[in-house]
């Protein structure tokens, strides 16, 4: 559940919409902690069902949405974490004490789950439903909102690159020479929106994360004031989508070069579209990590950025959400300092320096978002997807690494009484002539 | 024996000047050595436009079949052409395959770098060798390859007597290397036995050419024209942009200009330009040998599955009205071998969305058909021997009265009568 307190009132908005005043639990008890001993090989445990069920979610259209809910709710524990480092805390205190110790941190004590309502949401009276699928519903929730905010921007970049991939080549095979210009244009056009859109949509993802709340996503002149400040961590994550997207593409193509290869006839479509599920089953543990990385970066550098915007006075509590505010109060880090006086000539040079930084950044950036663009061109010329290939980037939007072709998963759900091969042999061994 | 020099090409394109000189220069020195074995002066000029080398003996006058050789391009796979059930050429499947002879099962070998594409593939057909091609000039998937064994046209015009507009390469505006496979680096034939080329290409030069002799531009302008054309003459390198089109072929194009205009935005286009093309030359130019490398089928490439079956469907279309303008020409009925064969197949990918996106040297790359049908060819024949690609070259040679003495595999029998 991502929590956010009101700063009027003091009252908690919980995911189910109800408010309660802000308390560690109904009864006003702690939770007991379990020992140290099997702490480590319970963590490891859960860990790796995490992993798995995050895998399985990378194959299904629905369940990736779950996989982005869950990411958000991730990442809003970093950012948490991130700001927990930076408060210096005191030795022998965790952050998952620091957590527990306020209802607004408390879901932020342990990972996020992937089905069963967390431990606030346990403890709520008549909340049995909350209880066993809080977390689905709210990862679905979450990861929905997230979506639509996200394709809002980048969408219309990838509807173009659809159009200008079908209709340029389109006009090609016509040799509709008068319209030539088509399809070049309007995936130039494509290609600058999606660039556009990239500059602003990982840290407003991040900011969405953190603040739990939709709306947040278009808060414009706040994330583009974080990504100039913070223009070599824009610079730093934009490499890892590009460096991240690099193996991926491949995994996406090589099932081109794996049939090429394969000597495919003697198996059938149920064993074909078997062997392609396993193998992007497979893809999406290496997915998962890249996507968890991407954002691990995103939640990190959007923690940086207002720790220092704060504390610089660059951002102001009304840009924080509630949520943000309270959290940075909590842990002492919502003092503003003031600059430190230096010499003109060292402000000046530090100026000019941010500047130019900033403007050498932007170039770069939009070379590096176009070199993700131009790997998503290629390997749709490897191996076309339909629509899916262009319209979803798995890294950045809905996170579906699922590329089995269309037909197997058609033929293979008409289940067959018997086995048939997927292409009839020809019988080469016959010298015979016919007559017709 | 006569005589004659060779423009030795290296691998980067360009010329051993130095060498051909000594060479020339050694070969004149050994003609006078002989004395009375040379027939002819021994340096020669570049060929006249029309005529075989100065130097040839006699050659007998070309009375055997016309052929036309059609490259059933760029790569389709058996399933959507000879299969009843699925082909998209249905007069080519239940019709044109009825009079003659099919190969259901010709294969391009699996030999290691024996590339099934098209470069490949059309040079397969025209000299019956296989061969590790690479672009002259080593650019990336460049596909500009120089045949070392002559072509069949190469082989035709030094046994008959035929002019270069009597044997032609009908060639698109995709692939515009494929331009240049009209002869090959063969010491004993090359340019001189060329055939020549039609083409969107050579209309362009022809018609550059035509407007700067007529004073079209003047100027800065006329100049960067000028450099436009020596560009596209350039790209001939082995003529040396001495390539002048015979008489012939400058009026076929003149009439071209006349029915089509300047702008090459009123004759069809793609495929259907090349059936027009032969069309045309079949009534002004009545070619003995012509080649059509169809092509589009291969915009399946991007992803787009329609490309490749309408591709098809015009290819058959285009076969239709072959067919039609041979049965209707008195000189042409009765004396025109067809010939149709891809230059390579496509996969047939069970993970990819699109299977026969492309033709990565895959079985079903590799397997092809062959249809032959007109007189001599066997009737109403189905044939399930394997047989090679390059067969296609050694068998209408045979029916053509010559041997390709560099082609390797033997003659189609079940396809004679």
């Amino acid at each position: 559940m991502i929590v956010e307190r009101s700063r009027d009132s003091g009252a908690v908005a919980l995911s189910g919409g109800q408010s309660r005043p802000a308390a560690i639990a109904t009864d006003g008890s702690v939770p007991s902690q379990p020992s140290a001993q099997n702490f480590l090989w319970r963590r490891m445990l859960i860990g790796a069902w995490k992993f798995v069920v995050g895998v399985v979610c990378t194959q299904s259209f629905l369940l990736s949405i779950v996989l982005a809910g869950w990411m958000q709710r991730w990442m809003q524990r970093v950012v948490v974490q991130q700001w927990w480092r930076r408060s210096r805390p005191t030795a022998g205190t965790s952050f998952r004490d620091f957590c527990l110790a306020d209802a607004q941190t408390y879901p932020l004590g342990h990972w996020p789950n992937w089905v069963r309502g967390d431990h606030y949401d346990r403890g709520q009276p008549s909340s049995r439903c909350r209880c066993w699928f809080g977390s689905l519903a709210a990862n679905f929730r979450v990861g929905l909102s997230v979506l639509l905010n996200t394709w809002v921007l980048t969408l219309p970049g990838c509807a173009l690159w659809l159009f200008a991939w079908y209709d340029g080549w389109n006009n090609s095979f016509n040799k509709g020479y008068e319209q030539y210009w088509v399809g070049p244009i309007t995936g130039w056009l494509g290609v600058l929106l999606f660039i556009g859109a990239m500059y602003y949509v990982p840290m407003a993802q991040a900011r969405q994360a953190a603040t739990g709340d939709w709306r947040s996503f278009y808060d414009f002149r706040l994330i583009a004031r974080l990504v100039r400040r913070e223009w070599f961590g824009s610079l730093v994550l934009a490499s890892l989508y590009v460096i991240g997207s690099l193996p991926l593409a491949v995994l996406k193509t090589l099932p081109v070069a794996l049939g090429v290869g394969l000597s495919w006839d003697r198996f059938t479509e149920k064993q074909l579209h078997s062997m392609t599920s396993a193998y992007f089953l497979a893809c999406g543990g290496v997915f998962l990590g890249v996507l968890a990385l991407t954002r691990y970066f995103a939640a990190r550098l959007y923690a940086r950025a207002i720790y220092d915007g704060v504390q610089a006075g660059v951002v102001s509590e009304d840009d924080l959400s509630a949520f943000e505010w309270e959290t940075l109060h909590r842990l002492g880090l919502s003092r503003v300092y003031p600059p430190k006086l230096r010499p003109a000539l060292v402000r000046s040079a530090a100026w000019l320096g941010t500047r130019a930084g900033q403007a050498t950044a932007a170039t770069l950036l939009s070379v590096l978002w176009f070199s993700f663009v131009a790997q998503v061109f290629i390997s749709e010329f490897f191996n076309r997807n339909a629509a899916k290939g262009w319209l979803n980037q798995p890294l950045v939007q809905l996170p579906w690494f699922n590329f089995t072709p269309g037909h197997l998963q058609v033929n293979s759900s008409h289940r067959r009484t018997r086995s048939t091969p997927a292409c009839p042999t020809a019988d080469d061994n016959v010298r015979r002539r016919h007559r017709w | 024996m006569a005589m004659h020099t060779k423009h030795e090409i290296t691998s980067s394109g360009a010329s051993k000047s130095s060498a051909s000189t000594s060479r020339r220069v050694f070969l004149e020195n050994l003609a006078v050595g002989v004395g009375a074995l040379a027939v002819a002066p021994t340096a020669t000029t570049f060929a006249a436009p029309g005529t075989a080398r100065l130097s040839s003996p006699a050659r007998k006058p070309y009375r055997g079949p016309n052929v036309i050789l059609v490259r059933f391009g760029g790569g389709v796979r058996r399933r959507e052409t000879i299969d009843p059930q699925h082909t998209y050429a249905p007069y080519f499947c239940h019709e044109l395959t009825r009079r003659g002879t099919l190969f259901k099962h010709m294969e391009i070998s699996a030999s290691p770098g024996i590339e099934t594409s098209h470069g490949q593939g059309t040079l397969y057909l025209l000299t019956g060798k296989y061969d590790r091609y690479k672009d002259v000039g080593g650019k990336f998937l460049g596909q500009r390859f120089e045949s070392k064994v002559p072509t069949l046209c190469e082989y035709l015009r030094e046994t008959f007597a035929l002019e270069d507009h009597e044997t032609l390469v009908v060639n698109g505006e995709d692939r515009r290397d494929e331009e240049f496979y009209n002869f090959s680096n063969h010491t004993l034939y090359g340019v001189n036995f060329r055939s020549s080329t039609l083409s969107l290409h050579r209309f362009k030069t022809f018609l550059l050419r035509r407007q700067l002799d007529q004073g079209k531009w003047q100027g800065d302008l006329r100049s960067k024209k000028l450099q436009e054309l020596r560009q596209l003459e350039a790209l001939d390198y082995r003529t040396e942009g001495r390539d002048a089109q015979s008489a012939k072929l400058t009026q076929f194009w003149e009439h071209w200009r006349e029915h089509y205009g300047d702008t090459g935005l009123r004759n069809p286009r793609g495929d259907r330009l090349l059936t027009e093309l032969t069309l045309r030359a079949l009534r002004e130019l009545r070619p003995r040998f012509v080649m059509i490398n169809y092509n589009d089928p291969d915009y399946v490439h991007w992803g787009n599955m329609t490309h490749y079956t309408r591709g098809i469907s015009i290819i058959d279309e285009g076969l239709r009205q072959l067919v039609t303008a041979v049965e209707a020409d008195p000189e042409y009925r009765d004396n025109t071998i067809f010939a149709i064969v891809p230059d390579c197949g496509r996969d047939t990918n069970p993970f990819a969305e699109v299977p026969c996106q492309h033709h990565f040297n895959s079985r079903s790359a590799r397997e092809i058909f062959g249809l032959f049908f007109g007189p001599g060819i066997a009737r109403n024949t189905v044939v399930d021997r394997k047989v090679e690609q390059i067969g296609v070259t050694t068998t209408l040679a045979h029916l053509m009265g010559f041997k390709a003495q560099y082609a390797e595999a033997p003659v189609f029998e079940e396809a004679l009568t």
